[in-house]
């Protein structure tokens, strides 16, 4: 047996994102609290339906934010206890591995010494077996180190639970939590396609204003410059994002497409760090394209060469590929049982209308 | 009928309600991040997972109540407006009567 691993769970980590997470808390009820405000300063000098309407709402928005920010809260306070018991592991398994070391050492110094006496004096020694004394005590130190990495788990349980408790959609039962998936995947592949296909626009038409512009042939500055027009408005398309005047929800789709490349780089950056919490293979792939990400929708927002463009571009989807890989993968399970019981429900509507 | 709002009232609401809406998606962005690093760094399988699912479910909770505070903010701004138009109107008509 070699010494004892130390638990993997990284104090320091933990402490900054309960840091945060209380941060983020105070942050939500003022800015609720703020939206509230608001509302009942002007309602005094605004009457009406509508006046009385924005105040209700404003008190929606101001309560539901009060008690995100409760849930956040207990999540930062059980963070903060179970990286105390981190701490305390991990000082209780060094102190493990130090009695582990001393005992060796001492059943070493004494087998030698027994071993280099004369065999008449060893005689007075034969009912101890310095080695046979080690393997008892190592047992009785690998019990102690099962307690406290079970003492560490239970508590690793009871964070869980309370991350689950304050998650907005705990009572969901799982299928409908896959559909809810399912859904975000179906948005978020949509975001994907809509970029990578402005991207592409903004490729074709760059290279097609190039060669309008630069052909050796068939130069047209007045093509050139149409085909420089449209590229722009693609690029503009693949940065900002697009909605059409009038469209369905607009003011959340033109707030979400602004967010879409500050969000990679804050995401990316935190996958490059973090690996998103995934071992192996899959850790080093998410801390490889978070990086690339987060470059990447730096350079599409601030470069202005093509080459760097196409780079920068290549790599916000691609990053944005791994992420909704990284989401499908993650819900598979629920997804599939959303799936499982849409196909029932679905075969059991056509048998009925079959047979009946 | 004489229409009587305080404009600078509307324009500090407006503001405010802008403000709000700023500060819940901000949050958002923050409990992201923190829920991430909750995730890489506690070493169970079980509250990872969890943190992961929650850092999606979190953000879009946020980024709605943030919508829905930026949506208020856009309809008093738009008051604002439609009551300086209204305001102006009125001044002509009052000025026209008087002469």
């Amino acid at each position: 047996m070699n010494h004892f691993v130390l638990p993997a769970a990284d104090a320091d980590g933990l402490r900054a994102s309960a840091c945060r997470l209380a941060a983020a808390a105070e942050r939500v009820e003022s800015s609720g609290h703020a939206v509230s405000l608001a509302a009942a300063r002007s309602v005094p000098g605004w009457s009406g339906a509508a006046a009385l309407a924005m105040a209700a709402r404003a008190r929606e928005v101001d309560l539901a934010a009060r008690s995100k920010a409760v849930g956040l809260r207990e999540v930062a306070a059980a963070t903060v206890a179970y990286a105390g018991r981190a701490v305390a592991t991990r000082e209780q398994v060094a102190s493990l591995n130090g009695r582990l070391t001393a005992a060796r050492d001492t059943a070493s110094d004494e087998q030698r010494r027994v071993d280099a006496m004369p065999p008449e004096q060893r005689v007075m020694f034969a009912g101890r077996d310095p080695m046979a004394a080690l393997r008892v005590l190592e047992a009785s130190l690998r019990r102690e180190h099962a307690e406290t990495i079970e003492r560490l788990t239970r508590d690793g349980t009871v964070l869980a639970r309370a991350i689950v408790a304050t998650d907005p959609l705990r009572s969901l039962p799982e299928w409908l939590a896959g559909g809810l998936a399912l859904g975000h995947g179906l948005v978020a592949s949509r975001t994907l396609a809509v970029r990578g296909w402005s991207f592409g626009k903004w490729l074709s038409y760059a290279r097609r204003a190039g060669l309008a512009r630069d052909g050796s042939r068939a130069a047209d500055p007045l093509l050139a410059r149409a085909w420089q027009v449209r590229a722009t408005e693609s690029l503009d398309a693949f940065r900002h994002g697009a909605v059409r005047p009038g469209a369905p929800l607009g003011g959340l789709r033109t707030l979400l497409g602004r967010v879409f490349l500050p969000s990679s780089v804050i995401l990316g950056a935190v996958d490059a760090v973090t690996g998103a919490g995934h071992q192996g293979g899959r850790g080093v792939a998410t801390r490889v394209l978070g990086a690339a990400g987060a470059a990447g929708a730096v350079g599409v927002l601030t470069l202005s060469n093509p080459v760097g463009l196409t780079v920068a571009g290549g790599a916000v989807l691609a990053y944005g590929a791994w992420s909704l890989g990284n989401l499908a993968w993650d819900n598979r399970k629920a997804v599939g049982s959303f799936l499982h019981r849409a196909t029932g429900a679905v075969g059991s509507v056509v048998g009925k209308l079959v047979f009946w | 009928m004489r229409i009587d709002v305080d404009p600078g009232l509307l324009d500090a609401t407006a503001r405010g309600l802008d403000s709000g809406a700023a500060g819940l998606v901000e949050a958002a962005d923050q409990v992201t991040w923190a829920l991430t690093v909750l995730a890489a760094s506690c070493g169970h399988e079980e509250a990872a997972q969890a943190a992961r699912r929650a850092a999606v479910r979190w953000r879009g909770g946020l980024d709605l109540a943030g919508e829905a505070a930026r949506g208020l903010g856009e309809a008093v701004e738009a008051a604002h407006e439609a009551y300086l138009g209204v305001d102006g109107a009125q001044a002509a008509a009052i000025s026209g009567h008087s002469r």
